[in-house]
């Protein structure tokens, strides 16, 4: 009987044993053989990963460049009373003024997920009809990378139409509340 | 103990050397045992069972040696003769001893003169021990079975235990120090260092895809950017129509552009991120996704820590883009939309849509100002929306004629983002001193865009006379339908502004 007992154990753990080792090796030699065909793929991705990173940081270079002017690390409201001085010598002419005649910066808000800032600031502008049309336009296209204009936002417009000037000209003066938008901490 | 002794213990009876030596066949022992114990029991009852039990093959030999004495001393009998009071029936086996006869014939004679050689037999009882000793000199029967059962057994028992070593050491991973130093590769240890390098390989493709994603997504997002951008100026019916239908041809080249994008975003971030290994350690299959997973998080986080206090440029630039590709690993909803994105049948204005929320998503630098964007309203499209509806009422609206013809003009409006509401203050001017019915047609068609809602003016009030017109101030309070704001621009046409000279819908101005 113990005879038999170790035979059977003996024939068992060899049987079950034996094809637990086949599956092993069966999965050593194909994981030798797939990893031949990984490393050649890794190697082929990282020349092309190469080859894309050279182009990618050429256009992060140029998002970095429109982000310092549309979405700058700081409020930067030298630069953007800047930028209004010259649109204002754009637009102004004598024939189809555009003048503003004040510009009243208020404190930096943030937003409430704190991904952006704002500068809220109130501008007084006498213009032609034309030369308003732009203005709202600029302010509407603002922040496209590709114009670098600092992104800016009309909150509110409060717009009285005049007659006919001494010269002739149809003006509209009109009050606008502006953000001006600025990264955030976050 | 000696093997004999073993045998003699396990042995129901005791075995003296003697017994062979007499001559007498076990049989005739045997058969001499029976009809005695047979003769005890029928006549002493059931103290006498125990005794039998007791009855012992040496006890029956001493029997017989003190036969044989008395029998050689005192008689001088012979070995084949019947010992006193006892009755042998050796030869015939079919003859019946005449305790079988008992059984069938009952005769008190017979019973009497058995009865007395019980008495006899009491006597045997106290004979001298015999030695045992003697019996240490018998060997056990010599078997080929046993021997070969031995051999198969040990050679199988070597077997499993060989099988067994070799398994724990190829299967296991107690035995390594064995594989170590006999150098035999072990197939457990093959197994976990091919799936650590698979693992480890995997991993490194799966950094660069989901990088290259990235780029694809970034590009995507600027592109979108520009798409947008050109979109607001082409749907901006307050844009002239040459800019227009510049932005127009960009836009046609730019979705190219994102579609290309798109895909090549789609083949890197919807990859196969695993491969499905034989592992002991994992039970479930579908673990893997979550294993290489966390394998490349544990990977970008390692880029990222290694960037994080460098100054250096490029090195501030690739840790943003780890930072910001780590967070794409899980973002669920970003691979369904890139999964069912389809641009070719995106509308402009759907595809505008996905751009933004593709952004959203994506969250790079670019996320941010497109949350920004969204929420920003294209006031001179509201403006110019206003003018075109005043402008069915009354067909000379902004034309310089109000003084000379009459009809509507505003002196200020009022725009709040926060809100949403737009204040329009003027007056109109008829000759026939109908301006209340030109304001409620005004207020009738500026309800009718989709723009505007809650248009009201609730106080009418005129003053003039029929040579210099009738004059009523107006104020209009209306209130912003931004939702339908995107909708409407796409919707815009310079062209589609009204007929002036549409009758049926124009106030009739009473020169």
């Amino acid at each position: 009987m113990l005879c038999l007992a170790v035979i059977a154990g003996t024939l068992a753990l060899g049987y079950f044993k034996y094809s637990e080792y086949i599956v092993v090796k069966a999965a050593v030699i194909e994981n030798q053989s797939y990893l031949e065909t990984l490393k050649n793929s890794v190697a082929d991705e990282k020349v092309e990963f190469q080859n894309s990173k050279t182009e990618y940081d050429k256009l992060v270079g140029e998002m970095e460049d429109g982000f310092k002017e549309v979405f700058p690390s700081s409020d930067n409201y030298t630069e953007l009373t800047r930028s209004f001085d010259l649109l204002e010598s754009k637009l102004n002419r004598v024939k189809d003024p555009f003048l503003i005649s004040n510009i009243d910066y208020q404190e930096i808000q943030t937003s409430e997920d704190g991904t952006y800032k704002y500068l809220p600031l109130r501008m007084t502008i006498s213009a032609s009809n034309d030369n308003f049309t732009r203005f709202m336009q600029y302010i509407e296209e603002s922040g496209s990378l590709s114009e670098k204009v600092r992104l800016m936002d009309i909150q509110s417009i409060n717009l009285s139409l005049n007659d006919n000037g001494n010269d002739g000209v149809n003006t509209i003066n009109f009050s606008i509340k502006i953000n001006a938008y600025f990264q955030g901490n976050k | 103990m000696s093997f004999l002794d073993k045998i003699k213990s396990k042995l129901p009876f005791t075995l003296d050397k003697e017994a062979t030596d007499i001559g007498t066949s076990v049989n005739q022992l045997n058969e001499m045992a029976s009809s005695d114990l047979n003769q005890a029991s029928a006549s002493d009852s059931t103290e006498n069972v125990d005794d039998n039990k007791k009855f012992s093959f040496g006890d029956l030999l001493k029997k017989i040696k003190g036969g044989k004495k008395n029998s050689s001393t005192a008689t001088g009998a012979t070995l084949n003769e019947p010992l006193p009071g006892m009755k042998i029936y050796s030869g015939n086996s079919s003859a019946k001893s005449p305790l079988d006869q008992d059984s069938s014939v009952s005769n008190p004679l017979i019973e009497s003169a058995i009865q007395g050689e019980v008495a006899d037999m009491k006597q045997f009882l106290d004979l001298p021990e015999i030695d045992e000793s003697l019996l240490n000199e018998i060997e056990p029967p010599k078997s080929i079975l046993l021997y070969i059962l031995k051999g198969v057994f040990l050679v199988f028992l070597i077997i499993g235990s060989g099988t067994y070593l070799f398994f724990a050491t190829q299967l296991g991973t107690k035995l390594t120090f064995l594989t170590d130093v006999l150098h035999v590769p072990a197939a457990m240890n093959e197994l976990k260092n091919t799936n650590d390098e698979l693992k480890s390989a995997k991993t490194d493709l799966n950094v660069y895809n989901l990088l290259e994603g990235k780029f694809h997504l970034d590009n995507f997002s600027f592109e979108g950017d520009k798409f947008t951008r050109n979109y607001q100026i082409y749907t901006n019916k307050s844009v002239a129509d040459s800019t227009r239908n510049t932005a127009k041809s960009e836009m046609t080249k730019i979705r190219e552009i994102l579609k290309s994008e798109l895909i090549g975003a789609r083949d890197k971030l919807l990859t196969d991120y695993h491969v499905t290994l034989v592992d002991p350690d994992v039970l479930d299959a579908n673990m893997y996704p979550d294993i290489f997973k966390n394998l490349l998080i544990e990977r970008i986080g390692s880029e990222i820590i290694s960037r994080e206090a460098k100054k250096d440029i490029n090195e501030t630039r690739d840790y943003k883009t780890y930072a910001q590709a780590k967070k794409l690993i899980e973002n669920a909803e970003l691979k369904n939309m890139l999964k069912t994105a389809d641009i070719d049948t995106m509308t402009d204005k759907e595809l505008v849509a996905f751009i933004i929320k593709l952004n959203g998503l994506a969250e790079n630098e670019l996320s941010a100002i497109q949350k920004i964007k969204d929420s920003k309203i294209n006031w001179s499209a509201i403006i110019a929306e206003i003018k075109s509806q005043t402008r069915i009422v009354d067909q000379f609206f902004n034309e310089g004629l109000y003084d000379e013809a009459g009809g509507i003009q505003y002196t200020n409006y009022d725009f709040d983002a926060g809100t949403k509401r737009i204040t329009i203050t003027g007056t109109t001017k008829r000759y026939d001193s109908a301006n209340f019915t030109t304001i409620s047609d005004l207020i009738d068609q500026l309800n009718a865009s989709p723009l505007f809602q809650g248009v009201e003016m609730k106080s009418f009030a005129k003053t003039g006379s029929a040579k210099d017109g009738y004059t009523a101030t107006l104020r209009l309070s209306l209130q912003l339908q931004k939702d339908e704001l995107s909708e409407e621009d796409s919707q815009l046409n310079i062209d589609s502004v009204p007929d002036f000279l549409a009758p049926q819908i124009t106030t009739p101005v009473n020169n």
